[in-house]
């Protein structure tokens, strides 16, 4: 009742409002829950503009009836957006919940019908780790991955006190659900296990998760086994201290601490599988020192000789173009991912497994390679281990391929189509949409295979399956022209 | 002498074997009626019974055996994370159990027949959310969750999930107060604490009851808007040999949590602070400074971290005097104080735990001398500042209570029997609560008590949180060194 006050309140003062820019036109509507049709306050709105729409808007908030009124909109085609925490992103006009939405068009000084978005839930797992006789194991480690390959770590929670988790926020996809190890109250240890009781990765049960899905019952069933012992020696730099963490895919922790003698170390409980044994440090003059081994624990491992070696500045060269903006770094252990950042002139990059992201422009990414070894790739990503010497060189190709075509459909191009485009090879996925006139162009390609489709009832994580997929191939500086029928509902 | 006694005692360890049983049996989930493998279980023997308590854990099917288990009577006692104490033969879980006898020179080993079995019952759970206006939940929000009997005191904290959902668990059974944070929303809207249902009140708060293995659910707070205020100013500390800063912590603590606000002696600053007190900790190299500041308003204040000063304690006698930190986000761990150790001011609450032949008077603050006070559950309270000094009063005369439970319709035989020393001004509300078993003829007794009106009363049928049934308890006045001998009848229902 009191949004359509706002609302009627808001077409009165409109006209005033819009009087200094006299073409400016005016879009409004109301964002609401999907399942309790609940409005949605302090929502971001924001209006997309289509290609060939040259405008761009701030976004705003929703009132706090969920309510909102984006004035000043220069005409054109767009699709309107909203975004919210714990909620997937949802658009106007969507045929369901994860879906794109419909463009639409804004004319000189009008206002638009009443839009409204309806916005659902990230969808979340939850389950419960058991005993063997069936009895929720309190407080247990629950993590979860990514099942698309190279699997990532990117979730962790406690069961609670009768052995349940839940784990929110998720984007839609498959991921791996995994308790971790330790040892239970009598100090039988157990291994870290998949749901539903699997040690190995390849008998691991995925689960798959829709927008707004909530997927209960993800049991897991720890299997007792048997862990193992790492033992060496820690070398810090005469006169200055060097720690040295063990990471596993399930965590990580210091395990040894030295100040300027060598110190034995041995640590107890390791997981079967991979680790990642991380030294940090400083030499005499300060600068960091560090080292970064990777092993494959199936027994007890000993005489490991970890020093803290000092390392310079990594250098990253580029060739073939200018990249158009900030490359994107992270560093990438068995635990996860860190937090992404710009890469700095001269960075100093610790020894272990980072991640570039070169920004996407009139070029495409022939290859990257450090001291000589190709980079492996991982979608938009790619990874290198950096050591003592870092020296990484880029290979952009200014001579991209690219990808166009019209949409349409019963003969009729389709304004603001949704294109999905995915590499064979690489497996990378690019989105996209055609403009007012159902035009679509996707540049910046390497040479290849891909698959193409447009639709606006498609689910982007499972394309593979869909109808009309088209295959196109790319060559070197050219374009291939693909047209496209809308896949219908 | 030396291998005629090693003779006697072969032979008394012989005889006590030669007379002991065995007792074994199985833990059991009450709701799905698994077995619970790795589950505490004590044995303890009734008042009478020679031995100490003695404890094994359940194998992977859950079943425990005690060899070698002398005659006697003694309880059953399961404990195990999450779930409630169980204890064989209750009638209900969170209830009493009943004692089992062992006979002399029993000895059937693992028969079915004799397995002692207990049913264990999940701890309490209180589930709900926190919401806004137009009942949606509110992602990462702080909960807190109360007693409910005055002054309430905080015991758990949350954080809602992604839906803006909590849970509280392993909650003992009783009276809960459920509370959201304060905070700022993703716009400029800004909420205060509120208490379940609605209201920022404590008055307006909605108590939530839980007894052993209740799941409450839909407890939704609806969230109140206000406003939130800024507190800035100035800590300074202590200084080096160069005159620069020692290192030292600012925590600001309200009832709803406590956050650091500086790292260092300086300037400060910590938005989003609910109207109401807040207290501010200075800890640093050998120094401790407290201030409690009502906020009602933006405010700057300056807090010192003064040298510590050691404490000063008389007539404790051979025990030592315990303190506790008591926040307004909760009360910290016990700590024993002794003469000469740094006390951190700020306020404390302190006790001693006296053998039977005393009794705990009362705690002086002499250098903040305050009006006598009623203690809590033995604690007396104090504001700490500077050096205290603290003069403890014990009594060598305390009283007793002693009897015989009866039944015409139970046996008496390990009977509970509960105790509480009534507070003239609030008599639903104890200054102290204490609990016992009989003993195989029914006998109990209370040494070490305080002078003062007790009620009393002894059942298998009334649960723990519950307020004794006062109507059928049995009152008491007790002075100074006074014995009472109490005959007192089993409540049956």
């Amino acid at each position: 009742m009191r949004w359509f006050f706002l609302r009627a309140l808001a077409i009165t003062l409109l006209p005033l409002c819009a009087l200094p820019a006299l073409r400016a036109a005016v879009v409004e509507g109301v964002v609401l829950d999907e399942e309790t049709g609940n409005p949605l306050a302090r929502t971001q709105v924001s209006l997309v503009p289509l290609p060939g729409t040259p405008a761009s808007s701030t976004p705003v908030r929703t009132g706090p009836r969920g309510s909102f009124v984006i004035l000043s909109v220069m005409p054109g085609w767009y699709t309107l957006r909203a975004t919210r925490r714990g909620y997937a992103p949802a658009e106007s006009g969507q045929l369901r919940p994860g879906r794109p939405g419909h463009a639409f068009e804004v004319a000189d000084d009008h206002t638009t019908g009443f839009l409204e978005i309806k916005m659902s839930h990230l969808p979340a797992i939850t389950g419960a780790v058991f005993d063997e006789n069936g009895v929720g194991i309190a407080k247990w480690q629950v993590h979860v991955y990514s099942s698309g390959k190279p699997v990532r770590h990117i979730a962790q929670v406690l069961t609670d006190e009768r052995g349940n988790y839940r784990v929110g926020e998720l984007d839609p996809g498959t991921y791996l659900v995994r308790s971790g190890p330790g040892q239970l109250d009598d100090h039988t240890p157990v291994l870290a296990t998949y749901a539903k009781a699997a040690i190995e990765l390849a008998d691991a049960t995925a689960v798959s998760l829709r927008v707004g899905e909530t997927k209960p019952n993800v049991n897991i069933k720890p299997v007792k086994g048997r862990f193992f012992t790492l033992s060496g020696t820690l070398i810090p730099i005469p006169d200055r201290t060097a720690t040295l963490t063990l990471i596993t895919d399930t965590g990580r922790k210091e395990i040894a601490s030295a100040y300027s003698k060598p110190l034995p170390f041995s640590t107890a409980g390791v997981q079967p599988g991979p680790v990642e044994l991380i030294v940090k440090g400083f030499d005499t003059l300060g600068n960091e020192c560090g080292s970064y081994t990777k092993l494959l624990v199936d027994k007890d491992k000993d005489n490991l000789k970890l020093a803290c070696s000092p390392y310079g500045p990594a250098s990253f060269t580029f060739s073939g173009a200018t990249p158009t903006g900030p490359v994107v770094i992270r560093r990438v252990d068995l635990d996860g991912a860190a937090e992404e950042h710009a890469l700095k002139r001269n960075e100093l990059l610790a020894p272990g497994h980072w991640e570039i992201q070169i920004p996407p422009g009139d070029y495409y990414i022939s290859s990257v390679r450090n001291s000589g070894t190709l980079a492996t790739r991982a979608g938009a990503w790619w990874g290198f281990d950096a050591g003592t010497y870092t020296r990484v060189a880029i290979l952009l190709s200014s001579s991209p391929a690219s990808i166009a075509g019209v949409v349409t459909t019963g003969g009729n191009p389709v304004a603001g189509a949704p294109i999905f485009l995915t590499n064979l090879g690489t497996g990378q996925a690019w989105t996209g949409r055609a403009n007012p006139q159902g035009h679509y162009s996707m540049g910046g390609l390497a040479p290849g295979n891909y698959s193409i489709i447009s639709g606006f009832d498609l689910d982007p994580n499972d394309l593979a399956n869909a109808q009309k997929l088209s295959t196109v191939s790319t060559s070197e500086g050219n374009t291939s022209t693909q047209p496209l029928e809308l896949v219908l509902p | 002498m030396k291998s005629a006694l090693k003779c006697l005692s072969l032979a008394a360890l012989l005889l006590l074997r030669l007379n002991a049983a065995t007792l074994h049996g199985t833990i059991f989930d009450e709701e799905t009626q698994l077995q619970l493998a790795r589950t505490r279980v004590a044995l303890i023997p009734l008042p009478g019974t020679a031995g100490g308590a003695v404890s094994v854990q359940t194998d992977e099917r859950g079943a425990y055996l005690f060899p070698d288990v002398p005659p006697g009577w003694y309880l059953i006692r399961a404990t195990r994370l999450g779930y409630a104490a169980a204890e064989y033969g209750q009638s209900r879980p969170g209830r009493p159990g009943t004692p089992v006898q062992i006979a002399a020179g029993v000895s059937a080993v693992t028969d079915p027949a004799d397995a002692r079995n207990v049913i264990m019952r999940h701890q309490a759970v209180i589930m709900g959310s926190v919401v806004d206006d137009n009942n949606i939940g509110i992602p990462g929000w702080p909960v807190s969750l109360y007693t409910s009997r005055p002054p309430i005191q905080r015991v758990a904290e949350a954080t809602t999930d992604d839906r803006g959902s909590f849970r509280f668990g392993e909650l003992e059974p009783g009276t809960y107060i459920a509370r959201s944070g304060g905070g700022g929303l993703d716009d400029t809207v800004t909420l205060v604490p509120s208490y379940f249902k609605f209201g920022t009140a404590v008055s307006s708060a909605e108590r939530v009851r839980v007894r052993t293995g209740d799941i409450q659910t839909l407890i939704v707070i609806h969230t109140v808007e206000g406003p939130l205020y800024e507190l800035g100013g100035e800590v300074t500390g202590p200084v080096d040999a160069q005159g620069k800063p020692r290192p030292l912590r600012l925590t600001l603590i309200t009832d709803t949590g406590r956050r650091l606000v500086a790292t260092s002696a300086g300037r400060f600053s910590a938005a989003n602070i609910p109207p109401g007190n807040v207290e501010l900790l200075a800890e640093g190299f050998a120094c401790a400074g407290y201030q409690r500041v009502p906020v009602d308003r933006n405010i700057y204040v300056h807090v010192e971290c003064p040298p510590l000063m050691p404490v000063s304690i008389a007539g404790t006698g051979d025990y030592p005097l315990i303190a506790r930190r008591c926040d307004l986000d909760g009360a910290g761990p016990e700590q024993p104080l002794a003469p000469g150790s740094m006390l951190p001011p700020g306020h404390w609450e302190f006790t001693v735990q006296t053998k039977p032949q005393n009794y705990l008077a009362s705690i002086q603050n002499q250098t903040n001398p305050a009006p006598p006070q009623t203690p809590v559950d033995g604690w007396f309270a104090f504001d700490i500042a500077g050096a205290p000094s603290f003069a403890v009063t014990l009594s060598t005369k305390p009283a007793t209570i002693a009897g015989t439970v009866s039944s015409p319709a139970k046996s008496s035989i390990g009977a509970p029997v509960y105790l509480e020393l009534l507070n003239p001004d609030a008599l639903e509300v104890p200054i102290r609560s204490w609990a016992t078993r009989a003993d195989e003829r029914g006998n109990f007794s209370f040494k070490g008590l305080p002078p003062g009106s007790y009620r009393l009363v002894s059942s298998f049928e009334v649960d723990s949180d519950d307020p004794l049934a006062r109507d059928k308890a049995t009152n008491i006045a007790l002075h100074e060194g006074e014995t009472a001998n109490v005959p007192l009848a089993m409540i049956v229902p």
